[in-house]
């Protein structure tokens, strides 16, 4: 399954400890995410999820551990160059531009990645045909007026754009109905098939157990389960009790 | 009231000055949060500078667009020696405006070491006058207006249609997002300031050559350039620019109509009364709480 060959964006966590002003978030995590895996996060409200999303994106510096990104250090590095390694984040809540335009959304996630401005065209027309109809239809619309479904997909359009080698998604199905959670995982699905590592960070398992080959289950800052996603290991760390909503 | 359309081009043409002081406080307010109040000393030193290479020989137009660049410069320098060092505190918004007052009032008093405390003459760019409604305006004063409204269309197709441009917008609308996205918020700043400036000297350079190069150029302009700013909204730029011109025609209305001394009270009453229906302007946003 190790594609060493696979260019860029393997990130690695090991032996995170953080605190928000003295507040323990996360107590010694480590977690490597294999290339071309599909990976699902979950732990309930308040486990360190969102932390976690955000260190290995290199939005937030650890106050210990060590970050690596295709096995080199990059703990002290500023979060452009996780995105020109090829490591894209899905903020929680989305984050999109509400006063720009669905276009200039999209073209933002290239312009992050550094890229110039025929290939943030030709990105563009290869990350339309995966966005439903309202955002290839209404690219001139403000971001802020499409619906939350619309929104989400948006945002993962976005951050397509980048071409990730590695995508983090911080709770996705936050707020959502089932039958847009679905689309959006499908997108992810597709993703993964064409190479993509899948980072799913999740509170709700149900939609991410579908597609997760591997599993981390955290709790209270630290990892209580790490493996499979598919035998029953996971299934019983599942049933543990930290997840209401085990399959 | 015969007289009006000359009183009111001529109040658009002296807008013009106020209208780029204003687009400049708020491209440089959106991407750093900062007021910056420095602003018209930055673009007066600049043309002081420029004065000086122009009396070495170095062609009026020139003189122009070298003046634009030491201003944009001086603002870079700005944003990376007192601004960025500030950080992002709670009062950051105070601090950052205390910080741009006193570095005017350097400003201000640097240029009096520097070029001494006796008014300057100032090159125009074209001579003459020409007669419009009935009144006679300057050709300066026209092409002022002229170059003021190339540089804000310019600075819109920018913000519009460029990467960069739209990056700067996106920075204004979620900074932090902005970052996630990857977008290198200390470019975006340094552009703004050089812009801000930029445009700011243009400002003050055809203000020297209507009345004369002084320290206090750009005192009651950039004075009413902020009445502008506070009626338009200080986070929207076509509200800048917008109230730049009315503060311009509105002055020039009372002054005419009513009594030369009381134009700053007139346009300020006007503004409180903006203000007092609506405290985000006519045109901003209302102010959402940043994280």
């Amino acid at each position: 399954m190790a594609d060493t060959k696979t260019k860029g964006g393997t990130v690695a966590v090991a032996g995170i400890v953080h605190r928000y002003a003295g507040v323990l978030a996360l107590n010694g995590v480590s977690l490597d995410v294999q290339p071309g895996t599909f990976t699902a996060v979950l732990g309930p409200n308040g486990a360190g999820k969102s932390t976690l999303a955000q260190i290995l994106c290199g939005v937030l510096r650890p106050t210990q551990g060590s970050v690596t990104v295709d096995g080199v250090a990059r703990t002290r590095r500023s979060r452009r160059a996780f995105v020109e390694d090829g490591v894209v984040l899905v903020p929680e809540g989305r984050r999109l531009f509400g006063q720009l335009t669905v276009r200039e959304n999209l073209l933002l996630g290239a312009y992050g990645a550094r890229c110039g401005t025929a290939e943030m065209h030709r990105r563009l027309a290869e990350t339309l045909p995966l966005m439903p109809r309202a955002v290839q239809e209404g690219q001139e619309r403000a971001a802020a007026t499409l619906s939350g479904g619309e929104q989400q997909m948006l945002a993962v359009g976005r951050a397509i754009m980048a071409a990730p080698r590695t995508i983090v998604l911080d709770e996705p199905s936050l707020g959502l109905a089932p039958i847009l959670i679905d689309k959006v995982y499908e997108v992810l699905g597709q993703l993964n098939e064409a190479g993509v590592t899948v980072v799913v960070i999740e509170q709700i398992a149900a939609h991410a157990m579908r597609y997760a080959k591997s599993l981390t289950v955290l709790d209270r800052g630290s990892i209580v389960y790490s493996g499979s996603a598919t035998d029953d290991a996971a299934e019983e760390a599942l049933k543990v009790g930290y997840l209401g909503h085990a399959t | 009231m015969g007289d009006l359309p000359a009183v009111i081009v001529s109040g658009i043409v002296s807008g013009s000055a106020y209208a780029l002081l204003a687009l400049g406080i708020v491209i440089i307010f959106r991407s750093t949060d900062t007021v910056n109040f420095a602003i018209g000393d930055i673009g007066t030193l600049a043309v002081f500078m420029t004065a000086t290479m122009i009396a070495a020989g170095l062609p009026i137009w020139l003189g122009l667009i070298a003046a634009i660049i030491t201003a944009g410069i001086l603002g870079i320098i700005t944003e990376r020696t007192l601004i960025r060092p500030l950080g992002h505190s709670r009062n950051y918004v105070f601090i950052a405006l205390v910080v741009t007052i006193g570095l005017g009032l350097l400003i201000h008093a640097g240029i009096f070491v520097g070029w001494g405390t006796r008014p300057q003459a100032f090159p125009v760019l074209i001579e003459g006058t020409v007669k419009l409604f009935g009144i006679a305006l300057t050709w300066n004063k026209i092409l002022a207006a002229g170059i003021a409204a190339v540089a804000m269309i310019a600075i819109a197709w920018f913000f519009k249609k460029t990467p960069f441009g739209i990056a700067m917008r996106a920075t204004a609308d979620d900074p932090v997002a902005a970052r996630m996205v990857g977008i290198d918020s200390g470019r975006v700043a340094a552009i703004a300031w050089f812009l801000g400036c930029g445009i700011a000297a243009i400002a003050s350079f055809f203000l020297a050559a209507d009345t004369s190069l002084n320290p206090n150029l750009t005192l009651s302009p950039l004075f009413r350039a902020f009445a502008g700013v506070f009626l338009g909204g200080l986070t929207s730029m076509a509200g800048a620019v917008i109230g730049g011109f009315t503060i311009g025609v509105l002055d020039n209305v009372a002054g005419r109509y009513i009594s030369a001394s009381y134009r700053d009270t007139m346009v300020f009453a006007i503004i409180v009364l903006v203000l007092f229906i609506r405290p985000a302007g006519v045109l901003g946003a209302g102010r959402k709480e940043r994280v």
